[in-house]
């Protein structure tokens, strides 16, 4: 093995260059935010008839609605969409007569709300368009990286899993069983999200959460009955500034109160505020920790008289940095070194589809789409070459534990 | 002023007592809120139709666009209004009396469009209930019947007597603000209908009101990986918001509310912008000064590095302060309501009314006039029934008082 496998499988991806770019190009004009099930039910679409071209066999599947003291978070992550309504979950799957046993994870659905998208364009090397990056580019990255293991007979695997999620933006609370499923019968995990700060890979994912803080006051004429207010945004002001001292970069602890809104007139003292507030940690023990620090400072009375309601919910327990991770490192940066880059990998503050496989004890490597940027901007971009590098990139480490590297202790 | 006077005017006052009752029924029942401009008119005309009825000539102005669009925006056009219904402004000459009298009320309610119908005119007990029955129907009626009784009477009155209904009051009067100030200058006194107290007091001194707006721009960013160039507008607002609610102190003569916050648009990125609304009341003049720069202090204050604040401040209501011809209106009142056998005092309020607007031309205005009443915008608010004469009877005794040169 071989640098031979590998220039095979490079080769065949750069033939297909074009229909790569063409692809990317197709899916991106695709609006397929969360809500729009049409276009997450269209991206799955074309992603599963590439695949079962191939002979691979796909399968339109649903999770489970969250219980009802969870609920809330269904309202929070996409406010007011009937779940019932989302587009479908995709799993694609290809027995094969080898060893070991691959998930794939990508995303159908991308950041940009109905209308909020701009026309997919070429500049140079880069291409732009709305989730070009996250995650269409990475989609076209794992199609081909499939199709490539399977048109050049080198597919040496026992079976490899698809899951596509079409609600990844709206917390994958409905992608998660499905993941989970396809995790149990899985060894190793990839995700192709696009890689960071210019080819990074992420070996690990924090371990994030969102919450609710809503603060109650008593409403009152600030000029007539200024002593009966009890003012919830002055209360909620000095929760966030609180909340927000809670951050430690160094212990990778990031809290954000991306949203708040309190009172509805200027000469009224506000009885009502709410704020949201997103959580990442580096694993299940800073969670704890955090959550009972949000916890002291949502029931801390700031004024007599207000009084605050708070919930909390961790919706993606992360993917944790094991010994596995570095075994997998090592082989993909054997393929990288067979494909002459080489490339860093991250430690991620963020997650995303791939956080529910940590819990599994399975070693994953996310951040395998192309190289790309400015995410969820009007000027997000990827870098069309390498669409192909990391279409070989995957496709070699595929077939290096196929091939047994796995076994031989991550050593190529 | 005679006491005689004052107690013939009470006299008529209470003759018309169901008449006033009457009238106001009606009009506590047609929906004025100020964004309704089919209501404010319906009632602009039926106000104009009753000064006409009663000696006045009545002509209707339009009102003047504010020429700050986001004041504009703070106050009608958060409301939803383009624009108000044309004043009501009414003029009689022909007192025996000295001096022009300016008289105002406003038509329009606090109260959003459909509150009439639901909370309609009902009387129980000493107290008579219904939406902006206080604030300010009540002194709309006031106004109709005081002119009513020293034309009917024919004691002195003013030589000239002006009495101009607003339709904007309830939005800062920031579209009728100038033809108020035409008409505050061209009066010698203004005596303004607004309910008075809940404890029967009128109001010879107001607070200097404004509205003041913060947008802080900040740079939005991923949470976590894009922690080092995210900068929250929400965090460093909040550090703003707790600072501004510092600088309030009722004991100096300060009030200040942060009643509206908003910021962000995602839940996992550091908010890009957010926006503090509040309202600012003074005292007076040297605590304005002082306070106006503490806010543009904690404004401009970069809590966090990276980002920017940009404040707005605008008073609509200028500070109405005691004066000299304060004490000789409250001591006018003082006799007129003993004439009554009654006693009602004349103090210094937190609030804003169009007063505010006619003090700031230099002409001496009291404010407060109209029936005693409480729980101003809410459902309960109410007048006190026995008041609505009285008041009226007051508004009356002191346009003949000033007409006397006391």
């Amino acid at each position: 093995m071989s640098d031979d496998v590998t220039s095979t499988l490079r080769n065949y991806l750069l033939s297909q260059r074009d229909a790569m770019l063409d692809l990317t190009r197709e899916l991106v004009g695709i609006e397929s935010y969360a809500t729009q099930a049409d276009g997450t039910n269209a991206v799955g679409d074309r992603l599963c008839r590439e695949l079962e071209a191939v002979g691979y066999a796909t399968e339109r599947v649903r999770g489970e609605r969250l219980p009802p003291d969870q609920r809330w978070l269904e309202e929070f992550m996409l406010p007011g969409y009937d779940r019932d309504r989302l587009g479908f979950q995709r799993l694609a799957r290809l027995a094969g007569g080898g060893r070991g046993r691959v998930l794939v994870l990508g995303d159908l659905d991308t950041a940009f709300p109905p209308g909020k998208g701009f026309p997919f364009r070429i500049e140079g090397n880069r291409a732009f368009g709305p989730g070009v990056a996250d995650m269409k580019g990475g989609l076209t990255v794992a199609v081909f990286a499939l199709k490539a293991l399977q048109a050049t007979g080198l597919n040496n695997l026992a079976e490899i899993t698809c899951v596509f999620s079409s609600d990844e933006q709206g917390g994958s609370l409905d992608a998660r069983k499905p993941i989970e499923d396809a995790a149990k019968h899985a060894d190793w995990v990839f995700c192709v999200e696009c890689a960071r700060e210019g080819g990074k890979i992420m070996g690990s994912r924090a371990q994030i959460g969102v919450a609710r803080l809503e603060v109650f006051g008593r409403d009152a004429h600030a000029g007539r009955a200024y002593a009966k207010g009890v003012s919830a945004i002055e209360a909620m002001a000095r929760k966030i500034t609180a909340i927000h001292a809670l951050t430690d970069p160094k212990r990778e602890i990031f809290l954000c109160v991306g949203q708040v809104q309190g009172g509805w007139r200027r000469s009224v003292i506000p009885g009502h505020c709410w704020a949201t507030i997103d959580v990442r940690t580096p694993g299940p023990e800073a969670w704890s920790e955090i959550e009972a620090a949000l916890r002291r400072i949502a029931d801390k009375v700031e004024l007599p008289g207000s009084s605050s309601k708070f919930l909390i919910a961790s919706h993606r327990p992360g993917v944790p940095w094991t010994d596995k991770t570095d075994r997998l490192i090592a082989i993909a940066r054997e393929a990288g070194r067979e494909l002459g880059f080489d490339f860093g990998v991250l430690r991620s503050p963020a997650a995303g589809s791939s956080a529910f496989v940590g819990p599994l004890g399975l070693p994953c490597l996310d951040g395998m789409g192309p190289l790309g940027g400015d995410l969820m901007t009007d000027h997000e971009y990827i870098e069309i070459p390498s669409l192909v590098d990391r279409a070989a990139l995957l496709a070699t480490t595929m077939h290096k534990l196929g091939a047994g590297a796995w076994e031989a202790g991550g050593r190529g | 002023m005679s006491t005689e006077v004052t107690r013939k005017l009470r006299a008529w006052m209470d003759a018309h007592e169901q008449e006033m009752v009457d009238l106001l029924r009606r009009i506590v029942n047609m929906d004025t809120a100020t964004e309704n401009l089919e209501g404010v008119e319906a009632l602009a005309r039926l106000m104009a139709d009753t000064m006409k009825g009663i000696g006045f000539s009545v002509e209707r102005r339009e009102a003047v666009r504010p020429s700050l669009e986001w004041v504009n925006q703070a106050f009608l056009g958060e409301r939803g209004a383009p624009g108000i219904a044309p004043s009501v402004l009414c003029r009689l000459p022909g007192g025996k009396g000295k001096g022009r009298l300016l008289m105002m009320a406003h038509l329009d309610t606090a109260f959003p469009p459909g509150a009439a119908a639901q909370n309609p005119f009902r009387i129980d007990g000493r107290r008579a209930y219904g939406t902006a029955i206080a604030d300010m129907k009540g002194g709309v009626v006031g106004i109709v019947f005081a002119c009513r009784a020293l034309i009917e009477t024919g004691v002195a009155r003013p030589a000239d007597i002006t009495v101009l209904y607003d339709t904007d009051e309830q939005a800062g009067s920031t579209w009728s603000r100038p033809l108020i100030e035409v008409e505050a200058r061209a009066a010698d006194w203004g005596l303004v209908t607004e309910p008075g107290r809940a404890g029967g007091q009128v109001v010879g001194q107001r607070a200097a009101l404004a509205m003041g707006e913060i947008v802080v721009d900040g740079v939005e960013a991923h949470l976590g990986t894009g922690f080092r160039e995210g900068r929250s507008a929400i965090e460093a607002l909040c550090r703003k918001v707790v600072a501004l609610h510092r600088l309030h102190d009722s004991d100096r003569g300060v009030l200040l509310n942060v009643g509206e916050f908003k910021g962000g648009t995602r839940r996992n990125l550091y908010a890009g912008r957010a926006v503090a609304r509040m309202d600012v009341r003074v005292v007076d003049p040297p605590t304005w000064e002082r306070v106006r720069g503490q806010i543009e202090a904690i404004a401009a204050a970069e809590d966090v590095p990276g980002t920017r604040a940009t404040l707005r401040l605008w008073q609509h209501r200028p500070p109405m302060p005691w004066t000299k011809d304060t004490d000789r209106l409250a001591a006018m009142v003082s006799a007129a309501s003993e004439a009554m056998g009654t006693h009602i005092a004349t103090i210094p309020t937190m609030g804003g009314s169009d007063a505010n607007l006619i003090a700031n031309q230099g002409t001496p205005a009291l404010c407060g006039l109209g029936p005693v009443g409480g729980a101003i915008m809410t459902r309960g608010e109410y007048i006190e029934l026995p008041t609505l004469t009285e008041r009226a009877a007051l508004v009356a005794a002191l346009a003949h008082g000033l007409s006397l040169g006391a």
